[in-house]
């Protein structure tokens, strides 16, 4: 372990705090801490997948989520009246379903278009350079 | 063009609003108006923020939006005209909060956050780590602005005494302070705190901040642990005393944005111990101590330390202090502005011109019209009348007449008065005197941040959202600008936007809210303050030391052929009379007076009558009381010539244009002992007597009748050396070298 300060002599306070931890017959370990960086999502298809996810209303939200005294209520009405919510909610889980297909379509159409500009643009830019004569080179004074 | 800020969820004290209340202060002082709207508002702010529905983009405007979890307004931003920005603090972290319930939101977040980076043109992180996960979202250029502490909100005085004596002892105290969610790591704290046990078994670890609810087990664990406070959430005044009573403030958060705790508790003269990740290295930039493992053996020996060896406390505090003074708000100012250029939002040059013969002034005050009464707004019209033949005069103000409620009664836009040109702007927002009353009851004495502060600010009024885009559109096209009364946002915030061309009329006296840091830019940022006596100044000089430079340019009182006859006979007036000419309200100290007349009354067979001239908004009927309603002008100095006295009970005075026209005419005053101005006109002329209470009011008016033609030649000899020409001159003289700068 590193202790890092300007105003501090670092070394000297580590070695002496080292040394009381000695003193007192204790062995320290470091805690394995994660440094990898948060990752990056990519939107649309984050959106699918969250989309995918919540598509069927009839699926019950996890108790963790809601408390166990409420989930169990839940589940008693359900038990008792899953028939009719089955058939109320069926036109919604098809309405989820037709816009999750629309959003993964578009935005599958829309990731790909925008790697074709990528493409298009980059090869673009190579032409230009090519059709641009090459920088002469400065030409070296040479001795003797 | 203006520069609204849009947030998710408004709360004062948490990391999005108080990103967004510094940022419009920073804006204010860069030139640049913009509202703060938000989806959700904590009760009490609505003056402060408006509803997301209110937001109107108006061609050129920018609007920034504050990303946090949870938020429903990427997608709004996406499809808002005008251009765009994102400012970011940070998100929680996606692996510590894998298979919890908030899970999906915080993947939410990080998806939005990725979404808006080809539809911005600029990003903010509050931190070079916050700036460096918008770069790693596809934003391009990240600038870095952080979020500043105000040193002086953090002092000893501010510390909540309660909590501060609660706390204060000798153990080694390990504090920290913020929210406390998964990423502020209390596992690990609490880890901390049972090493320090080891070596100090009364040792303490106090923890101040709201609770991530979902932390329950480990709430229950940190109850279970020896000497462990959770306080909860705390105000800003607890906030401090927690900081104040640390041995050491322990920061073990992996993922911290914009180290603004550290940054406090360095402002509170703690030492700090932190784990050298997100923006905490940044932060302390070698000061406090900062580690790179968590070793907690290890670590509560250096905390021990810490808190114990006064040598090494003194050089870890002095180092603190100094990085500290790099931290002000000026750091924060430097960046916005270099932010707002790189997207061509610079502050608009001054058009160069040849000096004019009359420089255009704006006069800038929260009432203006016939018929409008307040001390302010009277001398505001007066000195209208008298610099005419010299400035070219626009005043800017509101289309109240009413200071209780500024409802909008005189029409928007520009008119005359008295062949001067009046612009009027609308006041956004009724000024709610019951709420008002009552969060003032709830904050005056206590120690604010910013946030607060502005809260009551906005509440207090008038709102003129037109009148700051006014300024920040049009402010170059003045030479000059004269503001009345610190006190109102209608000048509070427009100074800030033209304070290089401003001229301050503050009419200070000795209330709560000149205790408001929010103040300090008022005093300290215009070209000059002008006093109107010397008290004021004084006053001014405890509170704000660091004002811009100020002098006493005081009133003229210039009074007309008087007849007192007149008044006696118009208001059937027999024997002597003591008179009050003004609002008769509370606020004024009229319950003090009437209770000072009733002693009188009784001690005094023939005591004088008291009248009251003014609209009265409590009730005044007592016996030898009357009441006149409001009088006019020449009403008015009649009736003070033939008064035995003027009385004035206001404790709370900056001038006391009343005492001046009484000497005006030779007439003494009896003045309340509290306002330090009333005393100082008595000392100086010689021709008033201050009283403390009832009974020092009847000693007050027994000493002026007996020695009322004494005092009313001082009264006239003193009344003389306040002449309009030295004032109007000594403005001039001001406006004149700013103009000519």
């Amino acid at each position: 372990m590193k202790l890092l300060g300007r105003h501090i002599d670092a070394g000297a306070l580590l070695r002496a705090a080292r040394e009381r931890l000695d003193a007192r017959g204790i062995r320290d370990e470091a805690l394995s801490v994660e440094t990898e960086p948060e990752p990056v999502l990519e939107p649309l298809s984050f959106l699918v997948r969250a989309l995918e996810e919540d598509e069927d209303p009839t699926v019950p939200v996890p108790a963790a989520e809601r408390g166990a005294p409420a989930s169990l209520v839940r589940r008693m009405f359900r038990l008792a009246c899953q028939s009719l919510i089955d058939e109320a909610l069926e036109r919604q889980r098809r309405f989820n379903a037709r816009v999750r297909e629309a959003d993964a379509q578009l935005s599958a159409e829309l990731i790909q278009l925008r790697a074709r500009l990528e493409t298009l643009e980059g090869s673009q830019r190579k032409g230009k350079r090519a059709a641009r004569p090459a920088p002469r080179k400065p030409r070296r004074n040479r001795r003797g | 063009m203006a520069v609204h800020q849009l947030v998710p969820h408004f709360h004062l004290g948490e990391p999005t609003a108080q990103a967004a209340v510094q940022f419009r202060a920073l804006l204010r002082r860069l030139g640049h108006w913009g509202g703060l709207y938000a989806a959700s508002r904590e009760p009490g702010t609505e003056a402060l923020v408006q509803p997301l529905r209110a937001l109107r983009v108006q061609p050129g405007d920018w609007v920034l939006l504050h990303h946090a979890m949870g938020s429903s307004l990427p997608a709004r931003l996406l499809h808002t005209p005008g251009r765009r920005g994102v400012v970011f603090h940070g998100l929680p972290s996606v692996r510590l909060n894998r298979g919890t319930p908030a899970e999906r939101a915080v993947l939410a977040g990080r998806a939005q956050l990725s979404g808006m980076a080809a539809h911005v043109s600029l990003a903010i992180g509050l931190s070079g780590f916050a700036s460096s996960e918008l770069s790693r979202s596809g934003y391009g250029e990240a600038h870095t602005v952080p979020l500043f502490v105000e040193a002086e909100r953090f002092s000893e005085d501010r510390a909540e005494p309660a909590l501060r004596a609660r706390l204060g002892s000798g153990a080694q105290t390990l504090v920290s302070v913020g929210p406390v969610t998964r990423e502020a790591h209390l596992e690990d704290l609490l880890a901390l705190h049972r090493e320090v046990l080891r070596i100090r078994p009364d040792a303490r670890l106090v923890v101040a901040g709201a609770v991530d609810p979902t932390l329950g087990g480990l709430e229950s664990e940190a109850a279970r642990t020896p000497g462990v406070t959770m306080l909860g959430q705390v105000s800003h005044g607890q906030q401090v005393a927690v900081y104040r009573s640390g041995s050491v403030l322990v920061s073990m958060g992996e993922q911290d944005g914009s180290g603004v705790r550290l940054m406090e508790a360095m402002a509170s003269d703690v030492p700090v111990l932190a784990y050298s990740a997100g923006a905490a290295a940044e932060t302390l930039d070698g000061a406090g101590v900062a580690f790179d493992e968590k070793r907690f053996a290890l670590l509560a020996e250096v905390a021990v330390q810490l808190g114990t060896d006064a040598r090494l406390r003194g050089r870890v505090l002095a180092g603190q202090r100094k990085r500290l003074r790099a931290l002000g708000p000026e750091r924060s100012e430097e960046r916005l502005a270099a932010a707002l250029e790189s997207v061509g939002l610079g502050r608009p040059p001054r058009p160069r011109r040849p000096v004019r013969r009359r420089p255009r002034v704006g006069i800038v005050v929260q009432r203006y019209g016939p018929g409008i009464t307040g001390g302010a707004e009277a001398l505001a019209a007066q000195l209208v009348a008298r610099l005419r033949p010299h400035w070219d005069i626009q005043v800017l103000t509101s289309c109240a007449t009413d200071h209780l409620t500024w409802a909008n009664e005189l029409p928007a836009g520009e008119s005359r008065v008295d062949g001067v040109s009046v612009l009027r702007f609308t006041n956004l927002r009724p000024r709610p005197m019951g709420e008002l009353n009552a969060r003032s009851r709830r904050v005056f004495g206590h120690s604010l941040d910013l946030g607060e502060e502005e809260a009551w600010m906005a509440l207090q009024g008038p709102l003129l959202p037109g009148l700051w885009r006014h300024l920040s559109e049009h402010g170059a096209e003045y030479d000059g600008f004269v503001a009345f009364t610190y006190l109102f946002v209608s000048t509070a915030w427009s100074v800030p936007l033209v304070a290089d061309r401003t001229l301050l009329v503050p009419t200070a006296h000795d209330e709560e809210p000149l205790r408001f840091d929010a103040y300090a830019e008022v005093f300290e940022r215009p070209r000059a303050v002008l006093a109107l006596t010397p008290e004021e100044l004084e006053l001014i000089d405890r509170r704000f030391p660091r004002h811009a430079r100020a002098r006493v340019v005081g009133v003229g009182v210039e009074p007309p052929v008087v007849e007192p006859g007149r008044f006696r006979t118009r208001f059937e007036l027999r024997g002597d009379y003591l008179l009050y000419v003004g609002r008769v309200e509370r606020g004024k100290g009229i319950p003090g007076l009437l209770e000072g007349y009733r002693r009188l009354r009784a001690a005094v067979p023939d005591a004088p009558t008291l009248v009251l001239a003014g609209d009265a908004s409590m009730d005044v009927r007592a016996e030898g009381v009357r009441m006149l309603g409001r009088v006019s002008e020449a009403d008015k100095w009649d009736g003070l010539a033939g008064a035995l006295a003027a009385v004035i009970p206001s404790p709370k005075e900056s001038l006391s244009l009343l005492a001046l026209e009484a000497f005006a005419v030779g007439t003494p005053m009896v003045g309340n002992a509290v306002s330090e101005v009333l005393v100082g006109h008595a000392k100086r002329s010689r021709a008033g007597v201050t009283f403390q209470d009832a009974a020092s009011f009847v000693e007050a008016v027994g000493r002026v009748r007996r020695e009322r033609s004494v005092m009313a030649r001082a009264a006239r000899r003193y009344a003389s050396r306040y002449r309009w020409e030295r004032v109007v001159d000594a403005y001039r003289e001001e406006m004149d070298a700013m103009v000519r700068r």
